[in-house]
């Protein structure tokens, strides 16, 4: 769950960014690369969060997981946006290292 | 004229009295069923003297003990072991003869509902560490708010039904008109805009409705799946759901019978002794297969040749696992209690795809398979669904005095202000007085129970009396502030008058207690921030135009807030 919570934050971070007046309340002045593939990033992203849920046993309390776990990450998305907007791309940034971090402590213990 | 439009401006007028008519019913609804998501927890908060028990692992010894000691021929014993629900340990046992009464009437295929409580029966809570028996105060607890939520309160079962089923069908107009209605779904999906009047309120009611919709077309379809019994009584034969009551009987008679033969194979396999096998093994074994822990010990004829066990796990594992009293039922595992030998595990999964769907939806909309982090989403997303009704009950009556520009507003317009204020604040008021009446009601008093739930409809109607004395702006700030300091206070009071307060269960990790605490903090604190939000509003409509006449547009600037 944890894992599908960092991918699905991400990837209403890039949906936001996608849009106009979403970068403008960031402050993002430049496009840059990411601007231009946020969306398709964002959609792409939404698409792998509900995988880690693949692991679990039954597939009817994933899907509800995935749906509580979508909820929240758009709310902390949207809540950013209104009351520490400039904060959002350091929450993303922070977020991506944490995933990375969560997806190390999965993968780790099977190869070693 | 163009048909998009007017389709959007129809369906815009349906959402809004499909909202309207049964909204602050809705509301009431969508906050006590919020809360019952964390039924047995709130019950366990309303009892403090069962705080001090911690979980341990000889749980289910201590009740084998207790059982033997004060009931050694009993036809059966039942054991609650610790969840992370529930820190104690229940026993409750049934003498034999009223057992054989029961289980006659089951072979002859009329087992009714919830007759393993009929007399001859005892319960006891103990301790999960020592074995005390402990005696919690009497409460209506979590319970009172679970049933209130579909069956209202004092009203005969089927009416009250059959309005909250009513309620239910608007909300299921409301979600579609809603999202027919709304404009922007992707473009407006992260916006909220604080602060600007009937814009944030129009932006919170969107944001918090988008963004569970998910939840709030699950949680509204299964609530009216829920009340198909009620509502199109027909639809029990066809639909062959949870609830069929004939083939119940048939089921209990057959599972009566099987039951017996595995009782006789027990009773024939001679190489345990006449003691009960020690239950650890048991519990390890079953917590193995299920990959989580047991939650609940029957034993059938304790002490006797046949004696067996049967374990329960603590939560469902698949939405289409029948959740039946309690939550468990569809899946069991047996024990010969001389052998301690696994005679068979079970699972009773539901044949039919109908049957299937309407199992699992029914199992989402009480979310009893669920465990605590997915728990606390449902929470959440139903703190969601609350605010998006408390949301458009309040945008209704903005977008109305909005269009007024200062005329005085109609007589209906001022009811709906009014039942907005009792509705919304004054259940927070009425919910709160609850609670803390459970700490300050007398322990020993007769039907403590009774009086805690008329301490919440007496607020509550002091909370609906109150706005007819008082200005709009200011009862809304009162009923708010009111309402924030007696959740806010609920910790502080739970200081005073127990020993199960922040001090102790956040050292122990007593989450069941210091979450409750903590929420309700939480939820003081907001109401807090909501009424001080009121207070500073200016609307800025008003202030740049010169009033019309001075009381209309007073008026109007309270119930733009």
């Amino acid at each position: 769950m944890p894992i599908s919570l960092c991918l699905s934050f991400l990837a209403f971070f890039a949906l936001a960014f996608s849009m106009g007046r979403h970068r403008q309340q960031m402050t993002v002045r430049r496009l840059g690369a990411f601007g231009r593939f946020s969306a398709p990033a964002g959609w792409g992203l939404l698409l792998l969060s509900p995988l880690p849920f693949a692991l679990l046993p039954n597939e009817g309390i994933a899907l509800t997981e995935w749906f509580g776990v979508l909820t929240v990450a758009a709310t902390g998305v949207l809540l950013m946006l209104t009351y520490r907007p400039r904060a959002l791309p350091l929450a993303a940034a922070a977020v991506s290292v944490l995933l990375l971090i969560l997806a190390l402590l999965v993968v780790l213990p099977g190869r070693v | 004229m163009t048909g998009e439009g007017s389709l959007r401006q129809s369906m815009s007028w349906l959402h809004g009295w499909a909202g309207l008519v049964l909204g602050w019913l809705l509301f009431a609804v969508f906050l006590t069923g919020t809360i019952a998501y964390f039924r047995q927890e709130v019950t366990a908060w309303m009892q403090p003297e069962l705080a001090g028990s911690v979980p341990s692992p000889q749980a289910a010894e201590l009740a084998v003990a207790a059982l033997q000691q004060r009931a050694p021929d009993a036809g059966s014993w039942r054991i609650g072991l610790p969840t992370p629900r529930s820190n104690t340990v229940s026993i409750s046992w049934q003498d034999r003869q009223s057992l054989d009464v029961k289980r006659g009437e089951e072979r002859g295929g009329r087992g009714g509902r919830g007759g393993g409580r009929r007399g001859g029966g005892e319960s006891l809570i103990l301790d999960a560490s020592t074995g005390a028996v402990l005696t919690p105060r009497k409460t209506a607890g979590g319970n009172f708010l679970y049933r209130f939520h579909f069956e209202l309160y004092a009203l005969p079962r089927e009416w009250a039904r059959w309005i909250v089923g009513l309620a239910t069908m608007a909300m299921f107009v409301a979600i579609i008109s809603g999202i027919i209605t709304h404009k922007k779904i992707f473009k407006d999906f992260f916006t909220f805009r604080p602060a600007k009047g009937q814009r944030s309120w129009l932006d919170a009611h969107n944001a918090t409705a988008v963004l569970s919709l998910p939840f709030h077309i699950m949680i509204t379809f299964s609530g009216l799946l829920l009340f198909a019994s009620t509502l199109l009584p027909l639809t029990e034969r066809f639909a062959g759901g949870e609830d069929r009551r004939g083939e119940r009987g048939a089921a209990r008679a057959l599972e009566a019978a099987h039951i017996e033969s595995l009782q006789n194979r027990a009773a024939s396999d001679v190489a345990g002794g006449a003691a009960l096998a020690p239950l650890v093994p048991m519990l390890a074994e079953a917590e193995k297969l299920w990959g989580q822990p047991v939650s609940r010990i029957t034993i059938t004829d304790p002490g006797r040749p046949g004696a067996m066990v049967e374990l329960l796990p603590t939560w469902n594992d698949k939405l289409i696992q029948h959740s039946g009293s309690g939550g468990l039922g569809a899946v069991k595992m047996r024990f010969g209690g001389r052998t301690g030998e696994r005679l068979e595990s079970e699972e009773d999964l539901p044949e039919t795809l109908t049957a299937r769907v309407d199992t699992a939806l029914g199992s989402l909309h009480r979310a009893r398979f669920a465990a605590p982090t997915l728990r606390w989403l449902f929470f959440l997303t139903g703190v969601g669904g609350t605010i998006m009704v408390g949301s458009g009950l309040i945008l209704w009556s903005v977008k109305r005095a909005q269009r007024l520009r200062g005329a005085p507003p109609g007589r209906g317009h001022r009811f709906v202000d009014h039942m907005n204020v009792a509705g919304v604040a004054g259940l927070f008021i009425a919910v709160a007085a609850y609670f803390w009446a459970n700490r300050l009601l007398p322990t020993g008093l007769a039907g403590r129970g009774e009086w805690e739930i008329r301490a919440f409809f007496a607020v509550w109607c002091l909370c609906l009396l109150h706005p007819l004395i008082r200005p709009l702006k200011r009862a809304w700030i009162e009923q708010l502030s009111l309402g924030g300091l007696l959740f806010a206070g609920i910790p502080v009071l739970n200081a005073i008058t127990t020993r199960a307060h922040l001090g102790n269960t956040l050292v122990s990790g007593n989450w069941i207690y210091a979450g409750f605490d903590i929420v309700a903090l939480v939820t003081g604190i907001c109401l807090l921030q909501a009424a001080r939000r009121v207070a500073l509003h200016r609307p800025r409509a008003i202030a740049s135009q010169p009033p019309l006449m001075p009381a209309a547009s007073a008026y109007t600037a309270q119930a733009a807030e």
